[in-house]
C-alpha cells in the first residue's frame, strides 16, 4: 500500500458515485454513507492493483452494488419475509395496468428541473424496499432482468413484476404534479 | 443487453428517460476525511486488534498451535506431560502453569457436558416438548412484533 496522496485525490473523483449508487440502493443516508467507507476501505486494502487501473471506476461501483445487495439481504431478510409473502405469488403482468399510462408520443417533454428532480427523488425514496432496487438496478445498473433475479435471490416474474409496480408506483406518484413536472 | 420488450413498453421508456435525468447525488462533506481518517487508524492499531488474516506470519502460526493445543486439551485428545528436568527450570514452570490451567477447562468442559447429558436423559418429552415450543414461541413472537413495529414506523406505503 502506497500514495496516501493519490488515494485521497482518487477518493474525491469518485465518491459522489459511490454514494450515489449506494442512496439509490438503500435510500438511507447512514447506510449509504456506511457502505460507502466501506468501499473505499476495500479500495485501500486493493490499492496496489487499482491505483492507476482504468477499471477502478467499475470495480467501485460493482463492489458497492454487491456490498448494498448484501446489506439488504443480511439486515433486512427478516422484513422482506413478513412484506413479501403477498407479492411473491404475483402474476407477471397485471391486466388493465398499460391502459392506465398514457401513449409514448404525449410523453415526449419530460425533462425536468431541479425541484422536479427532488419530487422524483422522494418519490424513489418511497417506494418499497424489492421495487426501488429492482428498478435502480435495472435503469441505473443496466442489469437484466434475469441477472437482477440471480443477483437477489428472486424469480424472474417477481423481479418484472416488482419493476412493473415501481415504474406504476412513480407515475402514479407523480401523476398528480404532472403539470408542475411538465410530464 | 436489456430485453426489448421495455423498448415496447411506453410505462418503461418514460421511467428510464425521467430516472436518467436524476443527478449523481453529492457524498457528505466528511466522507473522505472519515475514510482517511480510518485508513490512518487502522494502520497505527496494533497486531491484535487486527482482523487474525491481516496478524504477522510468526503470529498466524503461534495462534493456530496454541488454538490447536487448547482444543486438544479440551475434548481430551492426550495432553502431553512436561514433568522431569523442563519442570525445574522457569520455562518448565509457567508450561506446568499452562498445562494446569488446560487441565481445568477439560474438566470444567467434561463436567458440564455430563450434566447436560444427564439433565436431557431425565427430561420427560412433555416438559422438553414444552421448552422447545416456548422457545420456538418467543422467538417468532418478537420477529413478528419487530417486523411489525417496523413497518408501521418505516415502511412507505
Amino acid at each position: 500500500m502506497s500514495d496516501p496522496a493519490q488515494f485521497e485525490t482518487f477518493l474525491v473523483a469518485y465518491q459522489d458515485m459511490v454514494y450515489s449508487t449506494a442512496y439509490r440502493l438503500l435510500s438511507q443516508e447512514a447506510e449509504a454513507r456506511d457502505v460507502s467507507q466501506e468501499v473505499f476501505l476495500r479500495a485501500w486494502q486493493h490499492w496496489d492493483q487499482l491505483s492507476g487501473s482504468p477499471t477502478a471506476g467499475g470495480w467501485l461501483k460493482t463492489v458497492t452494488r454487491n456490498l448494498c445487495i448484501n446489506h439488504l439481504q443480511r439486515y433486512r431478510a427478516r422484513w422482506k419475509f413478513f412484506s413479501d409473502l403477498k407479492s411473491a405469488d404475483a402474476p407477471d403482468d397485471e391486466p388493465g395496468l398499460e391502459a392506465t399510462f398514457a401513449a409514448p408520443e404525449t410523453l415526449d417533454s419530460d425533462l425536468l428541473n431541479a425541484d422536479q428532480r427532488g419530487v422524483l427523488e422522494e418519490a424513489m425514496t418511497k417506494l418499497p424496499t424489492d421495487q426501488r432496487v429492482a428498478l435502480v438496478l435495472y435503469h441505473f445498473e443496466d442489469l437484466d432482468y434475469v441477472d437482477i433475479a440471480n443477483r437477489l435471490g428472486v424469480s424472474l416474474g417477481k423481479v418484472k413484476t416488482d419493476i412493473h409496480r415501481a415504474r406504476l408506483a412513480l407515475y402514479k406518484r407523480l401523476q398528480p404534479r404532472r403539470d408542475e413536472l411538465g410530464v | 443487453m436489456k430485453p426489448p420488450q421495455n423498448e415496447l413498453d411506453p410505462l418503461g421508456q418514460w421511467t428510464g428517460r425521467v430516472l436518467r435525468q436524476l443527478p449523481v447525488r453529492p457524498a457528505p462533506a466528511d466522507l473522505a476525511h472519515q475514510v482517511l481518517a480510518e485508513i490512518r487508524l487502522r494502520a497505527h492499531l496494533p497486531w491484535y486488534q487486527r482482523p487474525w488474516p491481516q496478524w504477522p506470519n510468526s503470529h498466524k502460526w503461534l495462534s493456530a498451535l496454541a488454538l490447536t493445543v487448547v482444543l486438544t486439551a479440551t475434548f481430551g485428545i492426550g495432553i502431553p506431560t512436561i514433568e522431569n528436568s523442563a519442570s525445574q527450570s522457569l520455562a518448565g514452570h509457567y508450561a506446568r502453569l499452562a498445562l494446569d490451567y488446560l487441565d481445568s477447562l477439560q474438566a470444567v468442559s467434561t463436567s458440564v457436558w455430563k450434566s447436560l447429558r444427564l439433565n436431557l436423559a431425565h427430561l420427560s418429552t412433555t416438559t422438553f416438548t414444552l421448552a422447545a415450543s416456548s422457545l420456538v414461541a418467543v422467538w417468532f413472537s418478537t420477529l413478528g412484533l419487530g417486523a411489525l413495529c417496523w413497518r408501521v414506523t418505516t415502511q412507505p406505503r
